[in-house]
């Protein structure tokens, strides 16, 4: 009771002094008003609530609630139990993804679209970021990489939507590794400055190589066709389109639905790649090198190439990312890739947990809908997004789902 | 011989750690490296494990059934004028230059363990100890997604010879703890176990006894024997615990200021006056004031 006074009369104090100035000063003129009411209302107000507030926290309810609020900091990495974790529910999500497009407008399915590229994005940033410990400010470039090499070779070599796909991922893979050689050495902040700067060269390329890229004035991309059917009302490129060969009504969410089906499979199948190659021996020489580098060169890994296998795997999914935006979007500039793109991916890969795979999908999808969702608060975004990061950092310094190590059985015990 | 070190020289700038360092290490031995703090010993385990590229000398290692291994070679050295003549040469260089380091050493035969332990600590003991086993198990990635006979078996054989080692140093129990988590006795020895999993034959030890108590000291000691009787795995230790290094070393090493002062027995090191003097600082310097 006694620190309660005590203290709601020295925040009461602050409160003056914080709104004299501000409130208390009012200019009219030439001259200055002084009307010190209006901090003290202000300082009472504040004190009396503090003190309101300290007799709550002091009760028993009060501390209760404090202590489900903050006493939960179990963030620490836990080791499986053995048994398989895999939920039905998990299945029951993948399934229910697959009739999505049945249920939904166009519009939301072109946002589930975009979902489904953040995830492929946080896949890979988690690979490079979560996996391999290398903290990467610039991975927006592999996913300009892949959307440019989608659009620019579909510009210049007529490349198709399907021959896209490996070559996007073939050059993502390849600048990853550019990335990689000269940063082989750094560790933390300088990567990620380095990285940083990575980024940007490759929008400002974009962006100034007027002759080749388009400058930002930006390129088109070839329409996806699905075994030369195409999705446009006339068929532009000699072929047939879709809905004349099925003999259906023209729809112009056919093309949406059709991105939407093969982007799905292709994150089921990395996300199956990306959970095996975590038990597998490179995926725990990654987790390795992020604990300790020295020692994993102590025991026979080779750093550097583990290191670049890391970036070129994590850029090789990001250009994928990137390939899908183009294909739906049917237009690339270099205006989608800013640095902007690379914290969010940043910010869904630690706010799911950094290397758990189901934390950053969950992560992805919850951070691509929900501002969608809430778009008549839409200027209140980075706020509310920047309250769910703190609140994120309180609860569960480890991101959603907490980092998890397989278990072996071992012969002779349970 | 299984490791033999001649004329290392090792430079850092103006100071020189190690000069003209030359010993060897007997194939099937424990051998001892001591001296004072600053001798050089640490270097002189960095340089022989590829941690630090000697500024001169030779490290030659014979170790598996083949050729002796030079040392400097796969670590990367600087091209030389002959290089341009001899394409091979230049090669083998450029090869090494690319993808030389520490990590051959260890594939030829050669481990460590460091003097401040340095696990995988958010990993489980049992990943620790797979991660060691990268020469052993297979890492064809599309054997490893499709989970195919060949690599389930060579997993399995890997977690078997993890749970051999973690049985020799009787920490099994702790096989699915986080590494991090183990008290710092069953640390160290998980460093060791972690090292012998790459199957080494030469395991170099950076004062394993340092934080140990006297009962885990002893327990160590029987360990470090039974390596070479056993295992057959040669060791070289660094120790400052002397009562130890007298006790399970063939042969001692004695490091003064970057130089080997003295080599031999045990006994002979302990009746050694130039040791006494390195450790002690006392008889003629003295006079010389």
């Amino acid at each position: 009771m006694k620190k309660a006074i005590k203290d709601s009369i020295l925040t009461g104090l602050v409160a003056f002094l914080v709104f004299g100035p501000i409130s208390g000063l009012v200019l009219s003129g030439y001259s200055i008003e002084v009307h010190a009411e209006r901090p003290l209302i202000m300082a009472v107000v504040v004190a009396l609530g503090r003190f309101v507030f300290a007799l709550l926290a002091d009760s028993s309810h009060g501390l209760k609630l404090s202590a489900a609020i903050f006493g939960r900091r179990d963030g620490g990495v836990t080791v499986a139990s053995g048994e398989p974790t895999l939920s039905p529910l998990l299945y029951l999500a993948v399934f229910a993804a697959f009739f999505l497009p049945f249920l939904l407008s166009k519009y939301w399915l072109g946002v589930a679209i975009l979902a489904l590229i953040y995830v492929l994005l946080a896949l890979g940033l988690n690979i490079v970021v979560g996996l391999a410990g290398l903290l990467d400010l610039g991975f927006v470039a592999f996913y300009a990489v892949g959307a440019y090499g989608y659009a620019l070779g579909s510009q210049y070599f007529d490349l198709g939507f399907w021959s896209a796909i490996p070559f996007g991922a073939f050059l993502a893979a390849c600048f990853g590794m550019v990335l990689g050689f000269p940063v082989l050495r750094m560790h933390g902040d300088y990567l990620a400055i380095v990285t940083l700067g990575f980024g940007e060269i490759i929008r400002l390329v974009l962006n100034n190589w007027v002759s080749f890229t388009g400058g930002p004035s930006g390129v088109f991309v070839q329409a996806p066709t699905l075994f030369g059917l195409e999705f446009s009302r006339r068929a532009k490129f000699g072929g047939e389109p879709f809905h004349k060969f099925f003999d259906i009504a023209y729809s112009s969410s056919y093309k949406t639905m059709f991105l939407y089906f093969v982007l799905l499979l292709l994150v089921v199948a990395i996300t199956f790649f990306v959970v095996r190659l975590r038990s597998m021996p490179l995926g725990r020489a990654w987790e390795a090198l992020r604990e300790d580098e020295v020692a994993c060169r102590s025991l026979g890994i080779n750093h550097v190439t583990t290191k670049l296998s890391a970036f070129a795997m994590g850029a090789m999914v990001g250009g994928l990312g990137g390939v899908f935006f183009a294909a739906s979007q049917g237009f690339v500039n270099p205006a989608s890739f800013t640095f902007f793109e690379s914290a969010l991916i940043l910010a869904i890969v630690v706010l799911g947990g950094l290397g758990s795979t189901v934390g950053v999908i969950v992560a992805a999808i919850i951070l691509t809908v929900f501002p969608e969702l809430l778009r008549e608060w839409s200027q209140y975004r980075i706020l509310l997004f920047g309250v769910a990061m703190v609140l994120m950092m309180v609860w569960r310094p480890r991101g959603l789902v907490r980092p998890k190590r397989p278990f072996f059985a071992i012969r002779g015990q349970k | 011989m299984l490791l033999s070190v001649e004329n290392l020289t090792m430079k850092f700038g103006g100071v020189v750690a190690l000069n003209q360092v030359g010993f060897g290490v007997e194939e099937g031995s424990i051998t001892a490296l001591i001296g004072p703090n600053g001798a050089g010993k640490t270097t002189a385990f960095n340089c022989i494990t590829g941690f630090y590229k000697a500024s001169s000398g030779r490290l030659t290692f014979s170790g598996r059934d083949q050729e002796p291994v030079d040392i400097l070679a796969i670590l990367g050295e600087n091209f030389q004028l002959g290089d341009l003549l001899n394409p091979v040469a230049f090669a083998r260089r450029l090869y090494f230059k690319m993808f030389g380091g520490a990590h051959r050493v260890t594939r030829a035969g050669v481990v460590r363990t460091f003097q401040n332990v340095r696990l995988f600590k958010e990993m489980t003991v049992m990943e620790n100890l797979l991660v060691a086993q990268r020469q052993q198990v297979n890492h064809n990635l599309l054997a490893g997604f499709f989970k195919s006979r060949a690599y389930l078996k060579a997993e399995a054989e890997a977690v078997d010879r993890g749970v051999k080692w973690l049985e020799f140093f009787g920490i099994l129990d702790s096989a699915n703890r986080l590494a991090g988590e183990l008290a710092y006795g069953d640390q160290r020895l998980l460093e060791i176990a972690r090292a012998l999993c790459t199957e080494p034959k030469l395991i170099c030890l950076d004062e394993p006894a340092a934080g140990l108590n006297p009962r885990e000291t002893e327990l160590l000691n029987s360990h470090i024997r039974q390596l070479r009787d056993k295992f057959n795995i040669t060791i070289l230790l660094i120790e400052h615990d002397m009562g130890l290094v007298m006790d399970i070393s063939d042969h001692v090493v004695v490091l003064d200021h970057g130089e080997v002062i003295a080599a031999g027995t045990p006994l002979q090191i302990q009746n050694s006056a130039v040791v006494t003097k390195a450790y002690l600082g006392i008889a003629d310097d003295e006079e010389e004031v």
